[in-house]
């Protein structure tokens, strides 16, 4: 879907439209302009939205359950870009009884049987593995001096994380997955969130009834299986659509950090030469890239009653966007918000959300993250994207390039690397 | 110094116990536990740094 209005995203930010590719490619700019007027924007497509952007109004809002109601849905899931409501969707309706749309109280008890599937020292158990499949990646463009960082790499690890060591789908049937997403017709705007989990529901599906029929080995599918929520076990379908919710959560927006990262350090060889020479610096350099290019850019919520934020008056059922992307942003609490600084406290960015649905893999992707960096630029330390190539977002909620074509002095494989010494 | 955490705030982003594991663990369900209310000497830096790097303010520190 690659329809623009013909509107300048700088001067019309009261028009911002998160589908539309022209204030989507000038996301960051957009979001500096709605610093300057102020925290909360009012936008008036599909019905009119409230744009939290300002940093102090999203972390009183994403903690404020009772107030801003996170059962509700993006923009274009609710209405048309005129206003026209839509008719109810039932692939929207199911992810409404997800982890991601149910409000406290009973949001606790989902993070209360969810959460020990991704505390820091479970998700260590997985470093090896993440390690060893980014190696598997660059061995297999390694020699021939070029690949694309995101299609090559960054979006398969995402890929091979979530399903195998999350969802313990054998190693040997991740092909399948790629069959499948490489089925997809081409798309100019990439590949949304939305029409990749499509693809995959039938996968999914069946993978999930497999797994029903097996002995329980006490991972995050056992669970959504077989505990109970809040008191019931959960039919079928909900935890199919859980399971399709980490996928959502978790495959592209890791991906999209990991290739706009290193993009970024492409164009910024002083930095990309210290993080070879300090690895140790790979981490505090990941938060900063949280900071800067947090992929889940926007997350939908309802107004439950009249209230006052930044001293503007919302209404019950308005419906509001925390702008996390823009709040990470915030030049109030930023120097210098669009510079990369790695010595910078970066501990208040919102690239995993606040509040009760704050990411629950944020260990997982800070673990995949940093291990996709570190173990790339030791095998690759010096690349240049394709002459020619533009960076280009994808058109979604989620911030990553559509594509990342480098070139880079060839290297060897592992084995063969082995084999010589 | 002590410390006091605030476990209706805390969401277990799990910050406290990279930045200072002797005062700050988690819990099976990845929420932060108080080691000690009463910070060990010469940890104080690192208390305070976690305090103030928790994105949900759910640390408080009391000198």
């Amino acid at each position: 879907m690659e329809t623009t209005t013909g509107r300048c995203p700088l001067h019309d930010i009261h028009e911002f439209d998160m589908y539309d590719p022209d204030y989507v490619q000038a996301m960051y700019d957009v979001f500096a302009r709605m610093h300057e007027e102020g925290q909360v924007i009012r936008a008036e497509p599909y019905g009119g939205w409230w744009i939290i952007a300002g940093h102090e109004a999203v972390f009183e809002a994403a903690r404020d359950y009772r107030t801003f109601s996170r059962h509700t849905e993006f923009p274009t899931h609710c209405s048309t870009r005129d206003g026209q409501r839509l008719p109810p969707n039932p692939a929207n309706d199911i992810m409404l009884r997800t982890l991601i749309a149910i409000d406290p109280p009973r949001h606790k008890g989902y993070r209360l049987n969810l959460n020990p599937h991704f505390t820091p020292a479970v998700v260590a158990e997985t470093e090896a593995m993440i390690r060893e499949q980014a190696n598997v990646l660059i061995d297999a463009f390694v020699e021939s001096g070029r690949c694309d960082v995101w299609l090559d790499y960054a979006q398969p690890l995402a890929h091979i994380v979530i399903f195998a060591a999350v969802l313990n789908l054998p190693l040997e049937r991740i092909p399948e997955l790629f069959a499948i997403i490489d089925a997809l017709p081409p798309s100019p705007g990439g590949h949304s969130v939305d029409e990749l989990l499509t693809s995959m529901a039938e996968f999914v599906t069946d993978f999930v009834a497999e797994r029903r029929e097996q002995p329980p080995i006490g991972d995050v599918v056992d669970t959504l299986l077989h505990a109970e929520f809040n008191g019931a076990k959960l039919p079928f379908e909900e935890v199919v659509a859980n399971v399709v919710l980490i996928l959502a959560a978790g495959v592209e927006t890791t991906g999209s950090i990991v290739a706009t990262s290193l993009h970024h350090l492409a164009r910024d060889p002083e930095l990309r030469a210290r993080l070879v020479a300090e690895p140790a610096l790979i981490e505090p350099a990941c938060e900063e890239f949280l900071r800067l290019y947090g992929s889940v850019q926007l997350q939908p919520r309802t107004v439950m009653q009249d209230t006052e934020l930044a001293g503007v008056q919302l209404r019950q059922g308005d419906h509001v966007l925390l702008a996390y992307a823009a709040a990470s942003r915030d030049p109030r609490l930023y120097d210098r918000p669009q510079e990369f600084r790695l010595e910078r406290d970066t501990s208040h960015h919102m690239a995993f959300g606040l509040g009760a649905h704050r990411c629950i893999g944020s260990n997982l992707a800070r673990l995949e993250f940093r291990i996709a960096l570190e173990e790339l630029l030791a095998r690759i330390p010096d690349f240049t994207p394709v002459e020619g190539w533009e960076y280009r977002r994808k058109i979604d909620h989620i911030q990553g390039p559509i594509d990342f074509p480098i070139t880079f002095a060839p290297g060897v494989r592992r084995a063969l690397a082995g084999a010589a010494g | 110094m002590r410390v006091v955490l605030d476990l209706d705030v805390c969401q277990g982003h799990a910050r406290c116990a990279r930045i200072a594991p002797e005062v700050f663990g988690l819990d099976d369900a990845g929420y932060a536990v108080l080691l000690a209310e009463d910070v060990p000497p010469g940890r104080e830096g690192a208390v305070r740094e976690a305090a103030a790097a928790c994105p949900e303010r759910a640390i408080e520190i009391v000198e």
